[in-house]
């Protein structure tokens, strides 16, 4: 009896097989065409240059018919109808229409995406505008709820809670897009209720509206918006069986990001823990950072000394600095990895800052991010990666936390977002990390040509597969 | 002034809005004292870890029994059960199937997912059917009550 029957994948987008790359492979399509053209053009150019060669006029006298006859077949060769100058032009011709195609294309991406932003932000605006004109009908209906509800018993009070809880979590596993336009409409909301603050950096997103990072940047600005951290290395916590061997796959992977997020179950004071797998093969050194999400969930931090609290999803989403995304960095230069070859894992916040730092050059100045893998985390907010980077995204149907970012990864070649369904009605179970140990299980076997390039990519460089685990380290990161 | 007043009204905002969910997965809030005995959970559970221990010690392909332990919900991860075992032979798939079954026969509760480890002999990892998802919504539960019969615990 197991329970890894393998999820659903839902959908693959981004990758070496996504749109963008097909966007990529077709200009480097166009841009053959025109390096052929410019070859016929300069193969009938050397055709005219031949003709006109004085030797050859001069031999001319010899044979004037032979003459004629080879001029003109060169010149048909070159200048005719069928000739080189001809094709030429219509393969240029041919370049210059898939050029057009790829900007009408690009120019149709960013206008859905322009015209979601603003129907967005309409929509925020719009429910806080209509809140006036409702509330009397709201309260009505919400006094009228009240009474009935407080005719049940205890027991069916509790029943109609779990129904009610339970048909909102089906609404969302079923209707995901929802959410996320609801989510979406965030900056709206907020705009029409601080007009004018000036604390919203409006206009650095798609639209010169605020969105929802402009939201959560401002939420973090209201708590302060701190970065101190302290770093510590946690000694005597021996590796688990998964990180004591090397990765073999996606599933190995998050079954050790599991082991890591448990460490502060077992021992409460060990909260912030990330931890660094040192591999080793032929004296080439690779390192794995495993980085756990949220242990504080509430809405404003409650002991002062937790840095994966909210405070520190509000500065991810909002594109702002963090005390874990600092103190991540801090730790792996203590562990020694100034230089070195490294893959982000996280999950949840842990995959937040993951693509945050991959894509920060105060962060890869000091390491090679060559991999990052997150699970159950928003990282639209992270518009581009480097090109040397590679990111894949796992994300649950159901689990909420991915729809944070209010939008769509970028489909990008270096970036693949893999959507399984492993979810149900129960939306704070959707975001545990075993279901992305199966969705992940899922990706590993999926046929997927982006997938399977970014697995093929991870063994190339050397983490999955081969070498030895020769260290396993564990740092505590928490609020200075 | 009316950007005074507004930056108010959220900060108020927020402050509602944490007052009203400042709590963790389990209803509880973080600064409140833990109450083992609360719930359908069976709190420390030194006693049914024991009889697990036991349980799973005695299985014949288990050289050594090198993880047991139960932990709470958070964010992250449901309450579950973390068991790391050695096996003495080449590693059957089944073993880690075997001790998802003591831990489901068990009276450890709250448990809504099991992570089961298994090395063989020769130090290379065997998986199996781990994770194990016992909660309601995960859609495995009846086939576990049909081979392994019903919980005796509630959770």
């Amino acid at each position: 009896m197991s329970s890894n029957t393998l999820s659903p994948i839902e959908s693959v987008s981004g990758g070496s097989h996504g749109v963008q790359a097909g966007y990529e492979q077709m200009l480097a399509l166009a841009e053959r065409y025109e390096r052929h053209a410019g070859d016929f053009v300069e193969m009938a150019g050397l055709g005219a240059r031949v003709m006109a060669n004085g030797d050859l006029l001069e031999s001319s006298i010899l044979s004037p018919v032979s003459f004629a006859d080879a001029e003109v077949q060169v010149l048909d060769a070159t200048t005719g109808a069928d000739g080189l100058t001809v094709r030429a032009i219509g393969i240029e011709a041919d370049a210059l229409g898939v050029r057009a195609v790829v900007a009408a294309f690009k120019a149709s991406d960013g206008l859905s995406r322009h015209a979601t932003e603003m129907i967005d932000n309409a929509l925020g605006r719009l429910l806080f505008a209509s809140l006036p004109v409702a509330l009397p009908a709201l309260l009505t209906a919400g006094g009228i709820t009240y009474a009935y509800y407080s005719t049940l018993s205890p027991e069916e009070q509790e029943a109609l809670t779990a129904r009610l809880t339970d048909d909102l979590g089906q609404l969302l596993h079923d209707h995901p897009e929802l959410a996320q336009h609801l989510i979406n409409g965030g900056g709206g909301l907020l705009e029409s209720l601080v007009p004018g603050l000036g604390l919203l950096d409006a206009g650095d997103g798609p639209i010169d509206r605020a969105t929802t990072n402009d939201a959560a940047r401002l939420l973090a600005l209201l708590l302060g918006n701190d970065t101190a951290y302290d770093v510590s290395r946690l000694d005597g916590i021996e590796p688990s069986l998964n990180q004591g061997h090397v990765p073999q796959s996606l599933e190995d992977l998050m079954l050790s990001l599991n082991d890591t997020n448990l460490l502060d179950a077992k021992e409460p004071g060990h909260h912030g823990a990330i931890q660094v797998q040192r591999i080793v093969e032929d004296g080439q050194e690779r390192f794995i950072v495993y980085i756990p999400g949220t242990d504080d969930m509430s809405p404003i931090p409650q002991d002062g000394e937790h840095a994966r609290d909210m405070e520190t999803n509000y500065q991810l989403i909002g594109g702002l600095d963090s005390a874990y995304g600092r103190g991540i960095q801090q730790a792996m230069l203590d562990a020694g990895l100034e230089g070195k070859d490294v893959m982000l894992v996280g999950h949840s916040q842990g995959g937040m800052v993951s693509t945050s730092l991959a894509a920060d050059p105060d962060f890869t100045q000091h390491f090679h991010v060559q991999h990052v893998v997150t699970a159950g985390s928003p990282t639209a907010q992270v518009p581009d990666l480097p090109a040397g980077t590679s990111a894949i995204h796992l994300e649950n149907r159901g689990d909420a936390v991915p729809l944070l970012d209010g939008e769509d990864n970028p489909d990008h070649p270096n970036r693949t977002t893999v959507k399984f369904d492993e979810g149900s009605s129960d939306v704070g179970d959707n975001h545990a990390i075993r279901h992305y140990a199966n969705g992940a299980a899922a990706a590993d076997a999926s046929t997927s040509g982006s997938v399977q390039d970014q697995i093929r990519q991870m063994q190339e460089d050397g983490y999955l597969g081969s070498g030895t685990v020769e260290d396993v380290s564990t740092y505590q990161i928490t609020r200075g | 002034m009316l950007r005074v007043t507004t930056l108010m009204a959220v900060l108020a905002a927020v402050l509602l809005l944490t007052s009203c969910t400042s709590s963790d997965a389990d209803g509880s809030r973080a600064d409140d004292p833990v109450d083992p005995s609360a719930g359908a959970g069976c709190g420390e559970c030194v006693e049914e870890l024991a009889e697990v221990r036991a349980e799973i010690v005695a299985l014949p392909d288990v050289e050594e029994l090198l993880t047991l332990e139960t932990y709470d919900a958070s964010p992250t991860n449901g309450a579950g059960v973390r068991v790391e075992v050695r096996s003495a032979s080449t590693g059957d798939p089944q073993l880690i199937d075997e001790v998802a079954r003591i831990v489901w026969q068990s009276r450890l509760a709250p448990v809504d997912e099991v992570f089961v480890t298994m090395e063989d002999a020769s130090g290379e990892l065997v998986r199996g059917g781990s994770p194990f998802d016992f909660t309601d919504a995960g859609g495995q539960r009846a086939a576990y009550e049909e081979r392994w019969g019903p919980r005796p615990v509630d959770g």
